[in-house]
């Protein structure tokens, strides 16, 4: 009875005792620890929030200068990105509003309201790995595998565990970490996306730190396996990376609280209402002078003399006049210079009983159009002369609309066409086939890049401003033509002030342009 | 008033959003996106217009068989076809596999390459015109037309391929040529044709231009 | 001297003739070259470069098909580019045909064999959020909600629905932007509204027409990376074929497309200077005729 009271004792003090034994300390604890320690990012420094100026009191915003550990390796740093956390003046918790990438320095919140005060809190947030996409033929593998080839980017490591983030629906997973194995069932992508499919225990990590930790002490690697489950084939190396440490945000102090201000005169653009006021000054200034009886010399634009002759000609050769008001909509403006154009052409044709057609691309412009020809034909006593048919919509499709013009031109030969809009690619087109029907072309664009097209195909090219003047120098009315004296003033003050600006820049002594900046 | 009130609307429209432009308070800060869409809104209700309008015009010179009525049939043919194709199908009309799609891809996508492809046909014999070295400013137009199109293509690979890869002559020149002498011009017509904007929106918005209305 | 004023008056469809032979002989050939590439392409190459996996990359698509033949290679290197690295894609338009030729860069992107298409879901990895109307006004809206521009997406599911646009509001948590450019709206607008007010960095493809305009916005460093026209498409494919670590093919109709352009080219040069002997021979002659 002695001995088996004895041997119970004894069992109990055994089984106590391995309770009461020091754990085995994992070599992989001090490994984590030391991991982390490397790779803590430090915050971003000297974050200032501020209200934005010049706005309808909509906007904050927050400045900073970057944290030590961005891009301090080479092409990529330490940060991933910067976290913006905000929360109204009196409470405690932040919530996330939005994030910046790194290597910014600015970021603006323009969800707020001007009732409100708020104070921000910015982190930066640190990579938890990075993806080095290692060429098949370099790595050391067992077996290769085609299917997982794809798996590489997808997978990242936490303190937790192994996330994998993305998963074809049509296998199911093992990972083997160093001899650790972990099933993983089937899952749906949309899991993973949103949770992730996490290793439990602090074994996963461990057992990867261990087999990194191999690799070299400075510059940590850490690799592991991924078997498929359909075949019996052995393990699949599939990406080799480095852990820099967990998602631990390194944040800076609370700025605020601050207030938005709504802005009752955008500074930012006192420079544009000097210029206009200056400018529309001399416009209105001449317009007096002209309406005075003042003579204005306006300098012969060949393009707009030429307008009368070729409306002419097509009257002598009983052939139809083309107008083309371009491919935009009526809020282009050099479209309404184009049928204000059409305007003073629809007059003389009238007056020379000339067939008009003006196949237009823009709804709009059509309605527009037609009144506009309407009227010419009523104050050219011919209103009987006027049939709306003149004035027809195409298409608003830019090749269809070219090709329906070609068409047009082959067939029905018109002796005279004009193109005065806003054009783009077709402009070639049109006008080299209204080259090829010998028909006398004049056109005028404020399209830069269409100028050129336009000056090799056809007789007659306004250039930019001259389509706006046009309307002045074929009415020949006083106040017109006030206006282009004025905008010639404007031009001539903007030539002083390049030239002031190129000397003065060249030399450094002012920065000139800030004066012009927006 | 049928000149006056549409005179209004402009100069209201016009000083409102010019008022827009430098006063960021509410209510001005709305009035840029309010009108825009209303622009929005009346620009989609004006395509019927002209949509009609053609259909109309098609139709008369279709049963009154007009000169090239022919052509007047197709415009009917390719607009109801693309209309009714398309209202069949529903929401998810233009998604990949439908027949509005397979009309877009197979049809209407050619027919629109074919016409820009034109345009390198027509350079070519717009090119052969143009570019005559009848005066000293005709001759460098041809000098840079010349540098700019061998520079653009393979002709630095292909005739100086022997030289180092830096010595990019042509395209050094190309480039140069584009990026400050072209840039430099395009800038100095931008500026007139700015002026210009400048100058007509004013006429418009204060009434001084009125032939848009169809009166002078 | 008739054979001189004979090709001065040359009929122009023996022009065309020779500039299509010039275009459609080299198609069939398989030629070969190594492009230098330019600073512009490189800038656009180190922006996307510098991108992480999963960062969001906004793709405007602004064309129609006119312009696809110089714009299309672009979009389809970079669309295979941004898959193969695991960018999450939101693709829009401005042009109504855009969202469609966006449709089509993502079609030839998973018909390459190495990008296998079953691991990109719609919604997660890539999402079409279609054309919206209103020009410059959409970029405008977009700095401060997406949702209010496009509450549904191309197919018509709703904008909450879609797992990678949850965590979209606007511009901020779009980490860079790429806009495919004919016209109007375009790469201006892009740069003078989402640039200059939201500060978005941006990357371009324009057509050779417009991409003079778009250098100065490069060389301010408001666009920090440019591929213009046929040879922009042509030196994106090489960058991306030199640089990638994967087997997908780059190199696609850019390259091949830019042998046809330079024999073009060649011809349009030669017809020029044809026209100018000509030219010259029949004034010479004129005027020994008139001193005579």
């Amino acid at each position: 009875m002695l001995r088996k009271r004895i041997l119970i004792i004894l069992l109990l003090c055994l089984f106590a005792s391995a309770n009461f034994l020091p754990a085995q300390e994992s070599p992989s604890a001090n490994i984590n620890t030391e991991f982390l320690e490397r790779f803590k990012v430090k915050p971003p420094t000297d974050f200032e929030v501020r209200d934005t100026p010049n706005d309808n009191g909509s906007s904050l915003t927050l400045n900073w200068r970057l944290s030590p550990d961005d891009n301090l390796w080479g092409k990529r740093g330490l940060v991933e990105k910067y976290v913006i956390g905000r929360r109204l003046a009196g409470e405690e918790k932040f919530e996330f509003i939005s994030t910046a990438t790194n290597q910014s320095r600015i970021a603006f919140d323009n969800s707020v309201n001007n009732k409100d005060r708020y104070e921000y809190q910015l982190a930066a947030y640190p990579f938890k790995y990075i993806f080095r996409p290692i060429p098949w033929n370099s790595i050391m593998m067992v077996k290769q595998m085609e299917r997982f080839k794809a798996l590489a980017p997808w997978i990242s490591l936490n303190p937790h565990g192994v996330v994998l983030s993305m998963l074809s629906q049509n296998y199911s997973y093992y990972v083997d970490l160093d001899g650790f194995r972990s099933d993983l069932a089937r899952k749906s992508v949309w899991e993973n996306f949103s949770a992730g499919t996490e290793l439990s225990g602090p074994e996963g990590i461990t057992a990867a730190f261990a087999a990194g930790q191999v690799v070299s002490p400075f510059l940590p690697f850490f690799s592991f396996f991924v078997q498929s489950s359909l075949t019996s084939d052995p393990y699949q190396l599939v990406t080799i990376g480095r852990y820099l440490g967990d998602g631990l945000m390194a944040k800076t102090e609370v700025a605020g609280p601050v207030k938005t201000k709504k802005s009752w005169l955008h500074l930012g653009r006192i420079n544009v209402l000097i210029i206009a006021v200056v400018l529309s000054f001399f416009i209105l200034y001449f317009i007096r002078q002209a309406r005075k009886g003042k003579e204005l010399f306006i300098r012969k634009i060949a393009g707009l003399d030429a307008v009368e002759d070729a409306v002419g000609r097509a009257t002598e050769m009983g052939k139809e006049i083309f107008f083309i008001p371009g491919t935009q909509d009526m809020q282009n403006i050099q479209t309404i210079a184009g049928v204000t154009i059409l305007g003073r052409v629809a007059r003389l044709t009238a007056e020379m009983d000339t067939k008009l057609e003006v196949p237009v691309s823009r709804s709009l412009v059509m309605v527009t159009a037609r009144e506009i020809v309407q009227e010419a034909y009523a104050n050219a006593g011919r209103p009987e002369a006027y049939d709306e048919n003149m004035v027809h919509y195409l298409t608003d499709d830019q090749f269809g609309y070219a090709a329906a013009i070609d068409g047009k031109m082959v067939r029905q030969r018109p002796a005279t066409i004009f193109y005065m809009g806003a054009f783009y690619a077709e402009s070639l087109i049109l006008a080299e086939t209204g080259n090829s029907i010998d028909a006398i072309q004049i056109a005028g664009t404020a399209m830069p890049a269409q100028l050129p097209f336009f000056v090799a195909a056809c007789d007659y090219t306004l250039i930019g401003e001259e389509l706006f003047a046009a309307s002045a120098y074929l009415s020949k009315e006083p106040k017109l033509l006030g206006s282009l004296k004025g905008q010639d003033i404007g031009k001539a003050l903007l030539l002083i002030a390049l030239a002031v600006g190129v000397v003065v820049q060249t030399f450094g002594w002012y920065d000139f342009a800030s004066l012009f900046r927006l | 008033m049928r000149r006056e009130i549409p005179l209004i609307i402009t100069a209201t429209v016009g000083i409102a959003y010019i008022i827009q432009y430098f006063i960021p308070h509410t209510p001005f800060d709305k009035v840029e996106a309010l009108f825009s869409d209303w622009l929005s809104i009346i620009a989609a209700c004006a395509i019927w217009l002209g949509a009609l309008n053609l259909l109309k015009l098609s139709f008369l010179s279709v049963s009154k068989r007009k000169k090239d009525w022919f052509f007047s049939l197709v415009i009917i043919i390719s607009w109801l076809t693309m209309a009714l194709v398309g209202i069949s199908e529903g929401p998810g009309f233009q998604e990949p596999g439908t027949k509005f799609d397979w009309l877009y891809t197979n049809i209407y996508t050619p027919l629109s390459a074919t016409m820009f492809a034109m345009l390198a046909f027509y350079v070519a014999s717009a090119s052969y015109r143009a570019f005559r070295a009848r005066n000293f400013q005709a001759t460098l137009l041809l000098v840079a037309a010349f540098l700019v199109l061998s520079g653009r293509v393979l002709f630095d690979e292909l005739i100086f391929g022997f030289l180092p890869a830096d010595w990019k002559i042509l395209s050094t020149i190309s480039d140069f040529i584009m990026q400050v002498l072209n840039t430099a011009g395009q800038r100095a017509i931008l500026i007139g044709i700015a002026l210009g904007t400048v100058s007509t929106s004013l006429r418009i918005i204060l009434g001084i231009e009125r032939s848009y209305l169809g009166s002078d | 001297m008739n054979f001189w004023k004979a090709l001065l008056a040359i009929d122009r469809r023996w022009i065309f003739l020779f500039v299509f032979l010039a275009l459609a002989v080299p198609m069939f050939l398989n030629v070969d070259f190594e492009l230098s590439i330019s600073r512009e392409v490189q800038g656009l190459y180190d922006a996307l470069d510098k991108l992480q996996p999963n960062s969001k990359v906004l793709m405007s698509f602004d064309y129609d098909p006119p312009s696809a033949p110089e714009l299309q290679p672009m979009a389809d290197a970079i669309m295979k580019y941004c898959l193969k690295k695991r960018l999450r894609i939101i693709i829009m338009g401005l042009w109504p045909q855009g969202p469609i030729q966006a449709n089509m860069a993502l079609a030839r992107a998973f018909a390459d064999k190495n990008i296998d298409q079953s691991e990109y879901v719609y919604g997660i990895h890539y999402v079409n959020l279609g054309y919206q109307a209103g020009n410059e006004f959409v970029i405008q809206r977009m700095g401060s909600s997406f949702y209010d521009m496009f509450k549904n997406d191309y197919a018509g599911n709703r904008y909450e629905e879609l797992p990678l646009m949850r965590g979209i509001k606007n511009f901020n948590d779009i980490d860079f932007s790429i806009n495919f450019s004919a016209g109007y709206p375009g790469t201006v607008e892009w740069v003078q509204i989402a640039v200059d007010r939201f500060h978005v960095r941006l990357g371009a493809g324009n057509t050779a027409v417009q991409a003079p305009q778009v250098y100065p916005y490069y060389n301010s460093g408001q666009v920090v990376g440019l591929a213009g026209g046929m040879r922009g498409a042509a030196e994106l494919e090489g960058i991306f074929a030199y640089n990638a670590e994967t087997d997908v093919v780059y190199k696609d109709r850019g390259t091949k497309y830019m042998l046809s352009q330079t024999i073009a080219h060649a011809v349009v040069m030669f017809f020029i200077v044809v026209g100018n002997i000509a030219y010259f021979v029949i004034g010479r002659k004129d005027k020994l005729k008139t001193s005579k």
